[in-house]
């Protein structure tokens, strides 16, 4: 359904921030772009949504597609138009609005009221807690509440392609878990999903492939269950190398086996 | 690109053999530096005064120049901008320019202090610094026409004849815009007042006076006989229009210098019928050097614009400004020889006396003392389709006017210590 | 390769902590204070006086508006007011038979203290509410400098420079007059340039990015606001004075209206918020061009290319002005400055095409 062939991104014309990655999404897939900070999974995010402008990026090689389409040259909206949808790190819900304007706001391109009724009930089953919190403004929701908020408003544009910024940012662990069981869940229901974590772990846990992104590079990929168990993958993003015996440590910093 | 190159060589050798005639005046041209606003504050004037200038040059060029001398006027647009007005200073002084022309208050006002020191000559015909009349202190600032206070004594002076010399009583009102300009006659107006014995009140209107109503709905209240307005440019058309809808009657009603026929055709040309002005050139075509202007200029097709501006109020103050000049650099050239310099200039333009442009201006006698020319002017109302006089060209109280000149003009002295 | 880094080293903190680190930008500083110096001798005086020396002087005043707007973030639409009071309080001052060195500051102090007082009085309110507080400074200025004849000088509202000395030396003729300007220029430039090296512009940064994220690390914003205020104003109350003394030579009401302060901003922004060579780059086009433009205009005229009226043609450079204007902002919304630094840049990595991040 997506996919990203040797994609460059340049920031204000000379700072180059990806440097060739290619991504496939399936049709109903659930896929994992892993990396450390400034690895450049936001700007991959941003690449495929169009929203690198504000910032003064611009793709400067490679192709864009989805469905069949290049649309790297396609504005925002209309890329929206076309079922991606984009939930942006750090929620920014319309503070302003109450959930339910926030969730009507983002139906500009349906035309159809018994439809965007139909949307938002879908909505609330799928976050019963925002039904609860339905007139209280949405600047004064908790932060989990917000992500939900966030995600919501991209389900009412009935994305075939749902791309999510470290969802479980500033999440207490269980509000961590139940969005990730709502996003399972969406999967079931046949929206593809894009996945951009910190918590690697729990993003291995219910993605079905994964890639890991360093230094504007894609440097692994394969199947969610493969990269887990990689040693590397282990030790530098899972935390689980443990269980060492520190007597037998040689004293040099182990290197990434990806660094050729 | 090639053949582009020979087009406009063959053009270049085409036009100068077209232009090989005229040009070929063996004598150098006169060069004249008019920086005018024809963008910003002062639209309402400039073009047809530059029109006026361009056309009575061209007039001088057909008859064979000044002493042989063409004449050739810069024109620059300074969107009334003083940074502007001075580039544009510099580079006519540096072309060479004798006298420069900037028909704009504060413009003219940042190039004075240059202008005095580098001995070159502005001219400033009903407008900037009335106390330029000085020539003593301002040596080469040329008003050479009537200014501000000269004006304000004038149209006095028709209320006081009107009134068979007795103002004793009377109320007179100034409405005029809140801005040095319209505040610069006050001082004439009070001391008129205690000399007449009239009742004075002015009434301010803010810049740049779209909206005039409440300084109307005031002088009402003061029940006025005469009226006088003082503003330019779209504020004037405002005030006539406040005066008849307020009632006052418009031949009690007299303006400033800068009320031309313009404004009374965009109010309505009948409606203003009777309203008063100050006037220092003679309006319409029925002039010796407007009519020349038509026949040598106008219909050879060498117009500068329209044809029919030819003969309106701003066309003929152009018209004025260059025939005065034309005067003095004539004057100069026989007097102090070749080659004209702004030195010989000025010494000329003092050397006019008693000069009409055959009916065009009141008599102008300019001196070292009085570059004011005399401040000769006078009141003529609008009878629907022209102005026509209503009073002969004379002074008017020019004591008070010379006591404030003499004032102001030591002041300006004193503070460029 | 013309900004070569490689092998530029620094072995000492004061060699990596100077201003330009890279030998090339020192060079061209070098060769443009070196320009600046010669200038009289290698310019003619129509260029030296109409063109070089308004565009130091109104320069000197954009530093001051930018170092507000550009480094504080705060809008400022009064800021001809604030030259005006730093002209007429230096003139009055000298007149009074201060020397024009201790008139000059006394101006810029006067204005400080004026400006920081506005300041008070805006900084309750943001963004556009701001805006209009400043706006209303103008207009108060405004008319209380055409109003009190003291202040304006007589009925003809027109006070004229007396003539001055800096330094024992009597400045006369355009050449000392531009030196006098240029000192004051280039004092203000260094300012601006190691404002931000200092706690001072750090502060002020903290500011203009998030005014509660700075008060959070003990950044008091109401003091550093007002601070801005002081400083900007005092900039710009001597450059308001150099343009009397030095430019203008004589100063009215018109030279500092409305229109002059919306100028002053439209330097700041088509140069490029808080930047240096933004603020000379953003006056050199807004006072600049409208003159080139309207001389190129006339030139084409003359040559007989453009056969219209005398009114139209008039007209013509201010369309072309209007069009450089959005066209520059389009092409680069960030102003001149981000288009010399795109340069800059460009040149820095070449002959690759692209810097590490």
């Amino acid at each position: 359904m997506l996919s990203l062939g040797n994609v460059e991104v340049v920031y204000d014309r000379v700072f180059l921030a990806v440097k060739g990655v290619s991504i496939e999404v399936s049709e109903g897939g659930m896929v994992a772009l892993l990396g450390a900070n400034g690895a450049g999974k936001s700007t991959t995010l941003k690449a495929i949504s169009g929203l690198l402008m504000p910032e003064r990026g611009e793709v400067t090689r490679g192709e864009v597609r989805f469905n069949g389409r290049d649309v790297a040259h396609l504005s925002p909206p209309e890329r929206v138009r076309l079922g991606i949808a984009h939930v942006l790190e750090g929620r920014r819900v319309f503070e302003h609005l109450t959930p339910d304007e926030n969730l009507i706001a983002a139906t500009s391109m349906h035309r159809d009221r018994r439809r965007i009724a139909e949307l938002r009930e879908k909505v609330y089953g799928y976050f019963p807690r925002l039904k609860e919190r339905l007139s209280t403004k949405a600047g004064y929701l908790s932060g989990g509440e917000q992500q939900m908020l966030a995600i919501g408003r991209a389900l009412m544009i009935e994305p075939k392609l749902l791309m999510l910024d470290e969802p479980s940012l500033g999440l207490a662990p269980y509000l961590v878990d139940e969005i990730f069981a709502i996003l399972e869940q969406l999967n079931r229901d046949g929206v593809g999903i894009l996945l951009v974590e910190q918590n690697a772990a729990a993003a291995l846990d219910i993605a079905s492939d994964a890639y890991l992104i360093e230094n504007g590079r894609i440097v692994m990929s394969g199947a969610a269950g493969t990269l887990k168990e990689n040693p590397d993958i282990q030790e530098f993003y899972l935390g689980r190398a443990g269980r060492k015996d520190y007597h037998a440590v040689k004293h040099y910093r182990r290197r990434k086996r990806w660094l050729a | 690109m090639r053949r582009t190159l020979t087009g406009l060589a063959l053009a270049t050798v085409l036009s100068a053999a077209a232009l090989g005639p005229a040009a070929a005046q063996d004598k150098a041209p006169i060069k004249l530096g008019t920086a005018l606003d024809f963008t910003a504050v002062y639209t309402f004037v400039t073009a047809e005064y530059s029109q006026g200038q361009r056309d009575y040059a061209s007039l001088l060029n057909a008859k064979g120049g000044i002493k042989g001398h063409s004449v050739e006027i810069m024109v620059v647009d300074t969107g009334n901008q003083p940074q502007r007005g001075i580039e544009a200073y510099e580079r006519f002084k540096n072309e060479g320019a004798v006298l420069v022309d900037f028909l704009s208050t504060p413009v003219s006002r940042a190039v004075v202090p240059r202008a005095l020191a580098d001995g070159m000559n502005v001219i400033t015909l009903f407008h900037g610094r009335s106390d330029a009349a000085d020539g003593t202190v301002f040596p080469t600032i040329f008003p050479m026409t009537p200014a501000y206070w000269s004006q304000a004594t004038a149209i006095v002076k028709y209320i006081d004849d009107q009134e068979k010399g007795d103002l004793k009583g009377k109320k007179i009102a100034l409405v005029m815009i809140d801005s040095p300009f319209g505040r610069e006659p006050l001082p004439v107006f009070e001391e008129l007042c205690k000399r007449l014995g009239y009742e004075f009140s002015a009434f301010p209107y803010p810049s740049p006076g779209n909206e005039q109503s409440s300084a109307w709905t005031q002088l009402r209240r003061f029940k006025p006989d005469w009226t006088i307005i003082w503003g330019a440019g779209g504020g004037q058309s405002v005030s006539v229009r406040d005066a008849i809808s307020n009632g006052i009657p418009l031949d009690r009603l007299a303006s400033v210098i800068w009320l031309s026929e313009t404004d009374a055709n965009i109010i309505g040309a009948g409606q203003t019928k009777g309203i008063l002005r100050f006037e220092g050139v003679a309006y319409g075509k029925d002039l010796p050097v407007i009519q020349a202007i038509e026949q040598e200029v106008v219909a050879k097709g060498k117009g500068a614009g329209p044809a029919e501006k030819v003969g309106g109020t701003y066309y003929n103050i152009g018209v004025a400004s260059m025939a005065l000049f034309g005067e003095g650099a004539r004057l100069a050239l026989e007097k102090e020889g070749e080659p004209l310099t702004p030195a010989k200039l000025k010494k000329g333009l003092e050397s006019i006396k008693d000069f009409t442009a055959d009916g065009l201006l009141p008599p102008v006698t300019i001196t070292g003392e009085d570059h004011q020319g005399g401040g000769r002017g006078r009141i003529a109302a609008w009878d629907g389709s022209k102005w026509v006089p209503k009073s002969a060209w004379a002074p008017a109280y020019q004591d008070i006017v010379w006591d404030l000149i003499h004032k102001s003009a030591e002041e300006f002295k004193a503070s460029s210590k | 390769m013309f900004y070569r880094l490689a092998g530029i080293r620094h072995t000492r903190y004061a060699a990596d902590r100077q201003l330009w680190p890279v030998p090339v930008d020192r060079a061209q500083i070098a060769a443009l204070t070196a320009f600046a110096a010669a200038a009289p001798l290698l310019l003619s005086n129509l260029y030296l006086g109409s063109y070089l020396l308004p565009w130091i002087i109104w320069s000197t005043a954009a530093l001051g508006l930018n170092l507000l707007m550009g480094w504080a973030g705060q809008i400022h639409l009064g800021y001809a007011a604030v030259m005006a009071i730093g002209a007429y309080s230096t003139i009055h001052i000298v007149r009074a038979g201060l020397p024009f060195e201790l008139a000059i500051i006394g101006g810029g102090l006067l204005s400080a203290v004026i400006g920081l007082v506005f300041g008070f009085a805006a900084l309750r309110v943001k963004g556009l509410y701001l805006a209009i507080s400043t706006l209303a400074m103008q207009y108060l200025v405004d008319w209380i400098v055409s109003h009190v004849q003291a202040i304006s000088g007589g009925s003809q509202a027109t006070l004229q420079a007396p003539a001055f000395r800096v330094l024992g030396l009597p400045v006369a003729g355009d050449m000392m007059r531009y030196y006098v300007a240029l000192a004051v220029c280039l004092v203000v430039t260094s300012f601006l340039l190691n404002v931000g090296r200092t706690s001072f512009g750090r502060a002020l940064a903290a500011v203009r990015e998030k005014d509660f994220a700075a008060a959070i690390v003990g950044v008091d914003p109401f003091y550093f606001k007002l601070l801005a205020f002081w400083c900007s104003s005092f900039v710009g109350g001597i450059a308001g004075a150099v343009l009397a003394f030095c430019y203008y030579r004589a100063v009215t009401p018109e030279q500092f209206n409305l229109d002059v302060s919306i100028q002053a901003v439209a330097m700041v922004i088509v140069g490029g918020l808080g930047s240096v060579i933004g603020s000379y780059l953003g006056a050199a086009l807004v006072l600049l061009a409208p003159i080139m433009l309207n001389n190129l205009v006339a030139a084409l005229a003359r040559a007989g290319a453009l056969p219209m009226s005398e009114e139209v043609l008039s007209h013509i450079p201010l369309i072309l002005y209007g069009g450089l204007i959005v066209g520059f902002l389009l092409f680069e919304p960030l102003g001149l400055a981000k288009v010399y630094d795109n340069l800059r840049n460009y040149f820095l990595v070449w002959p690759f095409r692209h810097a590490r991040r």
